[in-house]
């Protein structure tokens, strides 16, 4: 893709290009420590 | 405290205690800084991001609650509303960042990607959160400003950027009492923008300090802080607000 970016807007889409989607969970849930990284389990 | 839709001025200024708030890509940038600005306003925090590390830390940082997932998968959407635990009272989605490109080099597939995450996300968002907010909560969506110009390579930025508003207006009236406003931000300074501008970076901060009115570079701080105006001022829905520090008058 040969866009131009400019601004934090255009940074977030080229975020979007980088395969960050994996791990994920649709449920809130609260983080109230480090223990609670079970959270973010995978589907 | 949930937002109302009778406030008197003075009521208008108060903070968020009691209040919850959803940020759609709350782990960085725009979303970040409201999510922070939100929360030391006393708001209950609820985040989501695609990337679950960065956003583990942030629910750390802010107590918040945390889904991670990308939010243009709209099934996932859907049953992240449906999993709502209360009522929110607002809620900001800061989507991608816009694509463009000359027609030469037109990629229809980021296209498609991009409708996805700037005109179907927020009318997602609105059909499965409405219900979901308070009356006199607010839906906060985010857009540009840079799509407003006319130029070759923008046909597609200018048809998308000039759709929000319109949306944004009728989207005010089919789900009142629930507030919905649109912000369009310049450039903004986050690490994000520097990452990709690289070595440019430090040039294109020089030359928006060096033009815009302002005089200096906006951040995403104050986007927050515009954000959380809006959740908290019950007089204001299918508005648009420009914030750029004067970037149109000065780039066209």
């Amino acid at each position: 893709m040969s866009a131009r970016y400019r601004d934090e807007s255009d940074a977030q889409l080229a975020g979007s290009n980088r395969g960050l989607m994996g791990v994920a969970d649709v449920t809130p849930t609260r983080v109230a420590s480090s223990k609670t990284t079970t959270a973010l389990r995978a589907e | 405290m949930a937002a109302s839709i009778n406030s008197s001025p003075v009521q208008r200024e108060r903070d968020l205690l009691g209040q919850t708030v959803v940020v759609i890509g709350g782990s960085s940038g725009i979303g970040l800084e409201t999510a922070r600005l939100a929360r030391a306003k006393g708001a209950e925090m609820i985040l989501t991001a695609r990337n679950p590390d960065r956003l583990h830390r942030v629910g750390l940082e802010l107590g918040a609650s945390i889904a991670a997932f990308d939010a243009t998968d709209f099934e996932r959407l859907e049953r992240f509303f449906d999993a709502l635990p209360t009522p929110i009272d607002h809620l900001l989605v800061t989507g991608p960042g816009p694509y463009y490109a000359p027609l030469a080099e037109f990629d229809l597939d980021a296209a498609r990607h991009d409708i996805d995450a700037h005109l179907l996300l927020p009318l997602q968002v609105a059909r499965d959160a409405a219900s979901k907010v308070r009356p006199g909560g607010t839906l906060l969506f985010t857009s540009g400003v840079g799509g407003r110009r006319t130029a070759a390579g923008l046909a597609f930025i200018a048809a998308l950027t000039a759709a929000l508003p319109a949306m944004t207006k009728s989207l005010a009236l089919e789900v009142a009492p629930v507030r919905v406003n649109l912000i369009a931000a310049g450039f903004v300074d986050t690490p994000l923008s520097a990452s990709l501008l690289g070595d440019r970076i430090d040039e294109r901060r020089e030359q928006l300090r060096a033009t815009l009115p302002i005089g200096r570079v906006v951040g995403p701080a104050d986007i927050a802080a515009l954000a959380v105006h809006l959740m908290t001022n019950t007089a204001v829905t299918g508005a648009t607000f420009d914030i750029d520090g004067g970037q149109q008058l000065v780039e066209g």
